[in-house]
């Protein structure tokens, strides 16, 4: 599984926020982060694979699949995205509706609505949650409920922004083994470094919409002057 | 629940905060149709027939009290509905003076009838929706609603205008307090702050709402593809609704 930009520029409220951007994500390789300092367009290239903004120039492609909005509904039944606000994404009353949502909407039958449910909360370990009220969790666990909710979709991909921006080191730490124990390919926008470190063995580093640089997680993570220019250290 | 914003939060947060009892796990459907039944029935009744309002208005109470919904927190609900009410009625007593025998030797000025009348009508519906919202999610009487066949459109419409109204009274209570603490001497806002603070609360609730659509699109949420039906009741479910609306009626007519 392959996701590629080709000079994808995307212009968000007049500003250029991917400039010309290129780059290949591939499955094979494992897990990616995504690296910048903030407005970097972590987040816009995020959405950007979804259809959420047009593309003003160039092209983005899944597989052989670009994305326009004839393929939304394609692309986001194989793409999943837990959005750095989980208040955004989190809106049905009850945890186990919520993590229903996608399910539904794929149009399965309620039994594997119900199953992939509970499937979904248990391997993010939250079955416990499943009657609870989404506004009156904290912020970990509303992370991993918005994440089973992607998961019970079954994706290819899940794109996570900023899924540590409010957690405390040790929910950090139990994402981490959570992420690194799912099957599908991960694109994580981030800028805590030593969760990128743990969860990806490649990265790709965003400067001002564009590609500074990407590859193994393992060399680009210890080159100081590098992770200096990106703002990142 | 001591300001009006709390109330709101309040009453649309019913659900979550209510005991959901043993009638929570009962199809929404059936839920619905005598829910809506017992409205059409309860304001069916005369201004003036103030004793069968009160025992219809009971129902619900009973009802509630028997599945393990506390009578007082129906009847707390119920309550932030009278100042309404309450204002209606007054000024109508002031208006309808002519009395009217209740009992052979009771007779009680018109517009204090209609004004019992009133606040029996309302304590009885708001308790009843109230018990309804207590036991059922926005989600299952959205599904009801669908197989009842209301369209679509209205349907979502619903849904999304009850997520919108819970984040723009939360938006505001959050700039309410964040003005208080900054300004922990003066008591009231006052009025001239109180239309930029709306404003705002406005403002912000839109963009959460727009992040929330975008959101609920990607997990392939779409308003015009027909909302999933909910199972269907079982039978017995469906012989105890045909009962209970027999019951209502029944009770509607023979009540004294
Ligand atoms: N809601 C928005 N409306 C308009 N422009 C935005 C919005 N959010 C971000 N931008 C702009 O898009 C650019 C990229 O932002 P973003 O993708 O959010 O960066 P990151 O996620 O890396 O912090 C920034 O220059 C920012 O100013
Ligand atoms: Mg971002």
């Amino acid at each position: 599984m392959k996701l590629s930009f080709q000079n994808a520029t995307i212009q968000r409220d007049g500003l250029t926020a991917l400039d010309q951007f290129t780059a290949v994500f591939d499955s094979s390789n494992g897990a990616c982060a995504i690296l910048g300092a903030n407005g970097a367009g972590k987040s816009t290239m995020l959405a950007a694979i979804l259809g959420l903004f047009p593309i003003a120039e160039g092209t983005i492609l899944l597989d052989e699949t670009p994305v326009t909005p004839q393929n939304a509904r394609a692309i986001r039944a194989r793409v999943g995205m837990v959005f750095q606000d989980a208040d955004a994404q989190l809106f049905n009353q009850s945890v186990a509706e919520d993590v229903a949502f996608g399910p539904t909407n794929l149009g399965l039958p309620p039994e594997e609505v119900q199953a992939r449910t509970t499937d979904a909360l248990r391997s993010m370990r939250a079955e416990h949650l499943a009657q609870r009220d989404v506004t009156r969790l904290s912020c970990g666990e509303k992370r991993r409920v918005s994440l089973a909710g992607i998961l019970a979709m079954r994706p290819e991909v899940i794109l996570l922004d900023e899924p540590t921006s409010d957690l405390d080191p040790r929910a950090c730490r139990e994402l981490a083994s959570l992420l690194q124990s799912l099957p599908a390919f991960q694109l994580i926008a981030t800028h805590d470094l030593a969760f990128a470190r743990r969860t990806c063995p490649q990265c790709a580093i965003l400067q001002k919409g564009k590609l500074l640089a990407s590859g193994k997680a393992s060399e680009l993570l210890e080159n100081q002057s590098l992770l200096e220019e990106a703002g990142l250290a | 629940m001591s300001n009006p914003l709390d109330n709101a939060i309040a009453v649309l947060r019913t659900h979550q905060d209510a005991e959901h009892g043993p009638l929570g796990a009962v199809s929404p459907l059936p839920k619905v149709l005598v829910t809506f039944s017992y409205l059409l029935l309860a304001v069916s009744f005369r201004m003036h027939d103030v004793l069968g309002t009160a025992l219809f208005a009971a129902l619900p109470y009973v009802f509630g009290a028997i599945c393990r919904i506390s009578p007082w927190f129906l009847l707390k609900r119920a309550s932030l509905a009278l100042p309404f009410v309450l204002c209606a009625g007054l000024a109508n007593c002031w208006f309808d003076r002519v009395p009217v025998a209740v009992l052979p030797h009771l007779a009680i000025p018109g517009g204090v009838l209609v004004l019992l009348g009133l606040v029996c009508k309302t304590l009885g519906t708001v308790s009843a929706v109230t018990l309804l919202a207590a036991t059922t999610s926005i989600t299952q009487i959205s599904a009801a609603l669908t197989s009842l066949h209301v369209p679509c459109p209205i349907v979502v419409q619903l849904q999304l205008l009850f997520r919108y109204l819970l984040l723009t009274f939360e938006e505001m209570r959050t700039i309410v307090t964040a003005y208080h603490l900054r300004a922990a001497s003066s008591r009231g806002i006052p009025l001239r702050h109180w239309g930029t603070i709306v404003t705002r609360a406005f403002l912000r609730a839109g963009n959460r709402g727009n992040a929330i659509y975008f959101a609920m699109q990607c997990r392939l949420f779409d308003a015009r593809r027909p909302l999933p039906k909910p199972a269907r009741p079982s039978w017995q479910e469906s012989l105890a609704t045909v009962l209970a609306i027999l019951a209502l009626v029944g009770l509607r007519y023979f009540l004294p």
